[in-house]
């Protein structure tokens, strides 16, 4: 019998793992149909002026690479009012002007937010979303550049229909109109079977912190199981380093990242 | 010279003097087992491996070389009832392959020395062949004897697809035996019923005169059995055409591991196809049996659809493994070591049933 708190630590589980499952959906998208826009990369970060830096999980160019993109996926959002708000709030910074793009110029005319989230939260989501857009300083929320979609796996159908994974609209719109029609087909954008099959184990994390229970199966099942186990040796010690340089590879942003990056994420 | 006989041999002339005799002669005796296995290493650090090893210390063996590439080893197994022992032969002149010889009894092979051998994983690993790879190799063997005739016969395990069946339908599970010639369409008539998974290839080769020139069996697990022949025949057409298939199929098997080129994430995953839509029942068993031999993370339990993670403990290899339809996709994430993999794919096949194995059109 399982108790609510493993219940709870399994669906929390579940839904990050779902989550990253999406991140390599849109990236797939973005591979597939080049029309759409132009893939840049995924935790790129991107600069203000003034050296304000935000990090997308995935970011794009399109309209000629004059227009950005930028993707937010999060596997859960607080239930708490006031941090959601918070949440909600936050993503004004992705609305700043940020001049390291990369095209030619390094600047686009706008960029378009959308936000991906876990469909036991859209509900909530959407309610705060309502109550936020009439501020001032939250008018993107009503604009024609912001987006929010979720992601569903339908079940099977006695055998008729396998299960399918797809991604649909719930709030706003984009100015890509190439990308807001995918995502208006009857039932949504249906993704491609290979991203169930194995596209899903292409990337491991988003950028939003996983559960604890989440990062320590990745550091048992993939880092910690790796090291060799040689004959006529019990035992041997492991430096940290070694296993900070093989979790590296799980890290889609792990090329961004230059030797002071690393040390501060290891603190 | 009777079964302990194989302790009398001296060297490599005298094993093969010593093994053409005895099955060139029309007289009940056990048959004489060839086991391949895959390793790198040598003999010698057989001990070395044991003196650090839980699962092995109910073992005791003593290896003597014979000649470079040639041991003679005493193998004692202590379990409840005593203790079991025996002698068997370890070729290793064929680079990365072991082949152990011996003449004694099913029950030593198999409780004994297969046991033994596969307690020594990862440093030695198994040869496996499921149904379609059995038929290849059978076409192999028909190649070289091309003239005579064959008789063949596979031995195939049935076991129930799903657990609540009608019982208006009589079902029944344990070995059938199909003669080559049916066995495409038999197979396919059982499957709509049962999980199917080969056992055992057991062919006879006769000359134009209908002479007995082959007697010889190869399972699953690349076990040789030679009955009746000339032992160098069985060397080079059974033995060393199931190496030469080991090492193909580990090719296959190499390089998979997921990785980093041109600073994208490559991933070289393949699928093992089904007839048909693989049933929440069939996913169900295979899940309760995976968490007996991996370290496993169910993400979706199979409704049918079907993800988890696991990770060899014994070797460190880690997987994504998905069941879609009538697909099952195999994606090595880290180390993804041939042997590894291999070894999963036949655990699931002995689970699942037989499916073609095919690369991933990426």
């Amino acid at each position: 019998m399982i108790s609510t708190y493993q219940k709870d630590c399994i669906k929390e589980y579940r839904n990050y793992v779902d989550t990253v499952t999406i991140l390599s959906a849109i990236y797939e998208l973005f591979q597939r149909k080049k029309e759409i826009g132009k893939y840049v990369g995924i935790e790129i970060k991107l600069k203000t002026k003034k050296g304000i830096e935000i990090e997308p999980d995935l970011v794009a160019l399109y309209d000629n690479e004059t227009k950005g993109l930028l993707f937010e996926i999060k596997w859960s959002l607080p239930e708490n009012p006031i941090f959601l708000q918070s949440e909600i709030e936050e993503l004004a910074k992705y609305y700043m002007k940020f001049n390291n793009w990369r095209n030619s110029t390094g600047v686009v005319t706008h960029q378009d937010l959308i936000l991906i989230c876990h469909i036991d939260d859209v509900k909530r989501v959407i309610n705060m979303v309502n109550l936020l857009f009439k501020k001032p300083e939250l008018s993107f929320l009503s604009s024609s550049h912001f987006l929010i979609c979720s992601w569903t796996i339908t079940p099977s159908k006695g055998g008729e229909r396998e299960e399918e994974l797809r991604v649909f609209k719930v709030y706003g719109k984009t100015s890509n109109q190439l990308f807001d029609d995918l995502l208006d087909e009857p039932g949504g954008l249906l993704i491609p079977k290979k991203i169930l099959q194995y596209l899903r184990f292409k990337f491991f994390f988003i950028k939003q912190k996983p559960p604890i229970q989440y990062t320590i199966t990745i550091l048992i099942q993939h880092i910690l199981s790796g090291f060799p186990e040689d004959p006529g040796e019990k035992s041997y010690e492991v430096d940290t380093d070694i296993i900070y340089n093989r979790s590296e590879i799980f890290f889609p942003s792990w090329r961004e990242y230059d030797r002071r990056t690393i040390q501060l994420k290891r603190r | 010279m009777g079964v302990d006989s194989i302790s009398q041999i001296t060297d490599r002339l005298s094993m093969e003097f010593y093994f053409t005799q005895l099955y060139t002669t029309r007289t009940k005796r056990p048959s004489l087992k060839a086991i391949v296995f895959l390793s790198k290493i040598s003999p010698e650090s057989i001990e070395i491996i044991m003196a650090r090893s839980n699962k092995l210390k109910n073992f005791n063996i003593n290896v003597s070389r014979l000649e470079p590439n040639l041991y003679r080893c005493f193998l004692k197994r202590f379990i409840s009832e005593g203790e079991k022992s025996g002698y068997f032969l370890l070729d290793t002149s064929i680079e990365e392959t072991w082949i152990i010889f011996t003449n004694y009894n099913v029950y030593f092979v198999s409780h004994v020395l297969e046991s033994f051998f596969d307690k020594l994983y990862p440093f030695v690993s198994r040869v496996y062949f499921n149904y379609l790879e059995m038929k290849t190799f059978l076409e192999k063997i028909k190649e070289t004897y091309r003239g005579t005739t064959t008789y063949t016969k596979f031995a195939i395990r049935r076991s129930r697809k799903a657990l609540n069946l009608p019982s208006s339908i009589r079902y029944r599970k344990g070995t059938m035996i199909l003669w080559e010639r049916d066995a495409d369409d038999e197979l396919l008539k059982q499957s709509r019923d049962y999980l199917l998974t080969v056992t055992r290839l057991n062919f006879d080769i006769k000359d134009r005169s209908g002479m007995l020139l082959l007697r010889s069996s190869i399972s699953r697990k690349g076990r040789c059995t030679l009955n009746y022949g000339a032992f160098r025949d069985f060397y080079n057409n059974v033995i060393l055409a199931t190496i030469e298939y080991g090492k193909n199929q580990k090719n296959f098997y190499n390089y998979r591991k997921r990785t980093i080129i041109n600073k994208e994430i490559e991933l070289s995953p393949f699928s093992i196809i089904y007839s048909n839509q693989l049933e929440i029942q069939s996913i169900k068993k295979l899940s309760a049996k995976l968490i007996n031999f991996y370290s496993t993370s169910i993400i979706h339990g199979g409704n049918p659809y079907f993800v988890a993670t696991l990770t060899d403990y014994e070797e460190g290899s880690s997987f994504g493994l998905t069941i879609l339809g009538d697909t099952v996709t195999i994606t090595p994430i880290s180390k993804g070591a041939p042997e590894a993999t291999w070894k999963l794919t036949d655990t699931i096949q002995e689970i699942l049933g037989d499916g073609k194995i095919k690369d991933v059109d990426l």
